[in-house]
């Protein structure tokens, strides 16, 4: 009142302010009551009241008093909204208990000053006591006797409280029968009616929560019971959601949740922490978790210990805090949680070095064997994006694997993973150990039996190959892919045969063949064969009529020359006597059919493709102005430029560019074809602005996988690490220096060519290398090199750098080779222990039969 | 961190056949059709721990950051929901 009086404008002022204006006085006092103007709009209407008692100003001053009381409750002012409520009622006229009167009795804590409001009711209407009684149903419940003595007996306030108590207590002994009983005396239309929803959704809450949702639902909201309703609903919310409704509601509501969810007295500080992160939108950091957890780890269950321990690699610091809450950590377990906090960091090299030496610790026979050999896979997983190189798995992964599989040898997947690498690394005596090592654990799965399969029909063992495939048939007799690798087993073992001119075997062994095949252009071969293997008449019909079976033309010298090759035939003649004239005109046909022939092997070396390819160049090329579909092109030019037939590659590509010159995948066909994958070092300004041009019309396009390969032809190659010892690296951050080194030799190529190979070759390995120059050589100097090296890699990469150093001159000026640049010391690594299973040095394999899978 | 043995709900030693039991109990709780969502946790769940291998490497290797949940479980897991006392409801309704 004092703050209002001291307030209150003077009448005169107010009078003089409704003079001054041209507006009448009630215009006034109606104007200011619209604007929101609740102050001024009542000492308006009072000056108009004390001129005559009109009852619309009397509407307009209790309208004044209700916005000024609601003005006041909603800046949390109670009091001063109950006073000007109550004048309200004493000078309009107007009855006490309407309105939000009752509501901010209950939030004042004016709990006897509502009760009066019963007993003084006499003039509401009975369903506004009705009402009245329904808001007052909770306080009534908990009011202290002395308060309860004004209400009347009859009121079902009155005589429905004592059940309504009973239901509480049976509720809280967990009493259903008893609860039952008490809810089913309380009338449909008490005002304690929500009880009867409430208190059995609390009972069922942990049993049956979907029927104490159910119950729940019937209750509304901003009833007389809200407060044990909003912890009843906040209790019912999944997973976290109930601690994050927990700072919501009011300190008895936040103890009743927690009693509810059986929270210790001694957690709940550190729970009311957790739900206030619970209300954030960012998941919490694992610091900020090891912060809140460490310190009060007393009492906590052994799941926050494993949650901590879990976030150790992320906060390595607080490891000595962590220990002193948990215990001391074994060595191993510091090593493991050491490496992940490098994978995080990105430092790969550095968690190698500690995953190596967590695995030597683990690897006792009384330790962990196991884990030591999970860990040896993860490491092959770890190290397994080899980018561009990806030419099959390095020898120290090769070496995790075998250590992991004599660690724990029942592991299947690894047992392939070892054998399908041994073979792409064409070390097919390691494959074979590795095969018979998988079969002596898995003698009867399939997948085991099939990779078998694989390593003998590499090794050219084509009987044990087929041996082997009826073993996974007696297993899976509608293994399709067993049966057309039986059939390639036979046709391989007849090209065998025919080579040393055995027809008969051959015969019985394209027989076999036949047994296994489906296709009639797989059939066509096999008579293809037939004719191949033999000069007398009925073979060369046999020839005369797979040949026709082929179309006649370039398709089927495709296929016999092909299968001339395979079998050491010379290649004109073999053509001759098929009866295939090449001077015939090709058709966009016949060159698609090729490409799909071509994109269907799989066992055939590059260099066996391209004599074949020798032959029918010429009209290859001359086939590439036809009018071939944009996607056809483009899947001429993917089957050329995998099988690296560039010049061949070229005439399709320019043919493309020309009729769709706004396509960026031409122009990077074209530009692969004249450098091949070595094109950052030797493109000129044109091609390269040429490609940068293609490479936005790529992105603008969407094209990403384009603009993939734009970029990686623009870009040097990454540079490996995978191979090297950890003590070589120290962290990510030499690969900058990579990328500078890489320039470097780019700079050097023209100036000082050995240098500048012999840095790529410190830098990329041998297998870049060679395919390096396999780009630059003829296929012929590159095989004649390849045989002088007797399968040794790295004596192949050295003798092609002397080669490729003698072929590039030094540019005037700069004759004197410049000294190598001298690798800066680098910080090592903690040391490894010497390892179990010492790494097997591999001897270079001179099996004669292995020269196909050299070049593969 | 989505922590596979609170989607399954079992505990950390759990072996082999307890969890597969409760990965179908959640399967069939949580049918694709009636909550994509949560039937893909369930899955994803169920295959890092579904054997003793996939245990030991979920423990040795897992580094996905802890959500919410899996704080509150970690927290949570030892507790025991009870029924409220009588004077606590009455607090709650208003009784001093």
């Amino acid at each position: 009142m004092s703050v209002s009086r001291k307030k209150r404008a003077p009448a005169s002022r107010v009078r003089q302010a409704a003079l001054a204006g041209s507006l009448t006085p009630e215009a006034q006092a109606e104007k200011t009551l619209a604007a929101g103007q609740y102050r001024q709009a009542i000492e308006l209407y009072k000056s108009l009241l004390k001129q005559e008692r009109r009852s619309e100003w009397v509407d307009g001053l209790a309208a004044g008093y209700a916005g000024r009381a609601g003005e006041l409750a909603a800046k949390g002012m109670l009091s001063e909204a109950l006073v000007v409520w109550r004048n309200r009622a004493s000078l309009c006229g107007r009855p006490l208990a309407e309105g939000p009167y009752v509501e901010w009795l209950l939030r004042a804590g004016e709990h006897v000053a509502a009760l009066r409001l019963l007993v003084s009711s006499a003039d509401l209407s009975p369903s506004a006591i009705a009402e009245l009684e329904t808001r007052l149903a909770a306080v009534v419940l908990t009011a202290p006797a002395e308060a309860l003595a004004q209400l009347a007996a009859d009121s079902p306030l009155s005589r429905h409280r004592a059940l309504a108590l009973a239901a509480i207590a049976a509720c809280a002994r967990g009493d259903q029968l008893a609860l039952e009983e008490q809810l089913r005396a309380i009338p449909f239309r008490s005002p304690y009616r929500d009880l009867r929803y409430l208190l059995k959704s609390l009972l069922l809450l942990t049993e049956e929560p979907t029927q104490a949702a159910e119950l729940i639902k019937r209750v509304a909201a901003g009833g007389p019971f809200e407060s044990l309703a909003a912890v009843v609903r906040a209790a019912l919310l999944t997973g976290s959601r109930w601690l994050a409704a927990l700072p919501g509601l009011d300190d008895e509501g936040r103890q009743l949740l927690l009693d509810l969810k059986g929270c210790p007295q001694s957690r709940r500080s550190l729970l009311l922490n957790v739900a206030t992160m619970a209300t954030l939108d960012s998941a919490p950091s694992p610091g900020r978790v090891l912060e809140l957890l460490l310190p009060r780890q007393s009492g906590l269950p052994a799941s926050a210990a494993t949650l901590c321990r879990r976030l150790l690699p992320y906060a390595g610091r607080r490891m000595p805090d962590y220990e002193r809450a948990f215990g001391t950590l074994a060595e191993e377990e510091r090593e493991c949680l050491a490496a992940l906090a490098a994978e995080l960091q990105g430092e790969l090299l550095l968690s190698k070095a500690h995953w190596l030496r967590a695995a030597g610790l683990l690897s006792a026979p009384e330790k962990a064997p196991l884990q030591a050999a999970l860990i040896l896979r993860h490491l092959v997983e770890l190290f397994a994006d080899d980018g561009r190189r990806g030419k099959g798995m390095s020898a120290q992964r090769r070496d995790w694997l075998e250590r992991s599989l004599a660690l724990d040898p029942a592991d299947v997947g690894t047992h392939l993973k070892l054998i399908q690498s041994h073979r792409q690394a064409g070390d097919l005596r390691a494959a074979r150990t590795a095969v018979d090592q998988a079969l002596a654990h898995f003698a009867t799965d399939p997948a085991v039996l099939l990779e078998a399969v694989e390593t003998a029909l590499a090794g050219n063992a084509f009987k044990k190959a087929v041996a082997l495939a009826k073993r996974v048939l007696a297993l899976d007799p509608i293994n399709s892919r067993v049966r057309a690798l039986i059939a390639q087993a036979h046709i391989s073992h007849a090209r065998k045969q025919i080579r040393a001119r055995r027809p008969e075997a051959a015969g019985k062994e394209l027989d076999l063949a036949e047994q296994w095949l489906t296709s009639a252009s797989e059939k066509s071969v096999v008579k293809l064969l037939r004719g191949l293997s033999a000069t007398d008449a009925q073979a060369s019909a046999l020839l005369h009529e797979a040949v026709a079976e082929f179309g006649g033309n370039l398709l089927a010298a495709f296929h016999v020359l092909l299968e001339g090759a395979r079998l050491g035939a010379q290649l004109t003649p073999t053509l001759r006597r098929a009866g295939i004239k090449l001077s015939a005109a090709t058709t966009a046909r016949e060159v698609l059919a090729v490409v799909h022939a071509i994109n269907a092997l799989c066992e055939v070396g590059p260099r066996t493709l391209a004599t074949v390819l020798d032959e029918l160049r010429a009209p290859l090329r001359g086939a590439a102005r036809h009018d071939f579909s944009e996607s056809e092109r483009i899947s001429i030019c993917e089957a050329l430029l995998r099988r690296n037939e560039r010049s061949l590659l070229q005439a399709y590509a320019d043919a493309g560019r020309k009729r769709w010159p706004e396509r960026p995948i031409f122009v990077y066909f074209h530009v692969f074809a004249r450098h091949g994958s070595a094109a950052y070092l030797l493109i000129s300004l044109d091609e390269g602005m040429a490609l940068e041009e293609a490479l936005d019309k790529a992105r603008e396009e969407g094209d990403q996988r384009t603009a993939l390969r734009i970029r990686e032809l623009l870009s040097p190659p990454p540079a490996k690490f995978d191979d090297e010892d950890a003590d070589d690296f120290d962290d990510f951050g030499d690969l900058d220096e990579f990328g500078e080194a890489f320039a470097k030799v780019e700079e050097m190529l023209f100036t000082n060519p050995r240098a500048a190979l012999e840095m790529l070759f410190d830098m990329a390995g041998e297998e870049a290398t060679i395919n390096m120059a396999r780009e630059v050589f003829p296929a012929g100097e590159f095989s004649k090199m390849e045989r002088a090296a007797g399968g040794n890699r790295k004596k192949l990469a050295r003798l092609l750098i002397e080669c490729v150093a003698e072929e590039i001159r030094p540019v005037a000026g700069s004759a004197q080779p410049d000294p190598l640049p001298q690798p800066q010391p680098l910080p090592q690594p903690p040391p490894s222990p010497p390892s179990r299973v010492a790494p097997k040095a591999k001897p270079p394999v001179h099996d004669d039969r292995q020269r196909d899978l050299f070049d593969d | 961190m989505i922590d596979p043995y609170r989607i399954l709900g079992v505990e950390m030693g759990a072996n082999d056949e307890t969890i597969r039991a409760a990965y179908l109990a959640a399967i069939r709780e949580s049918p694709p059709e009636r909550d994509r969502e949560r039937f893909e946790s369930v899955r994803a769940a169920y295959e890092a721990i579904s054997d003793h291998r996939r245990r030991l490497a979920h423990q040795l290797f897992d580094r996905s950051l802890p959500s919410v949940d899996d704080l509150l479980y970690a927290l949570s897991s030892d507790f025991a929901p009870a029924l409220p006392s009588e004077q606590r409801v009455l607090r709650v309704l208003g009784a001093k």
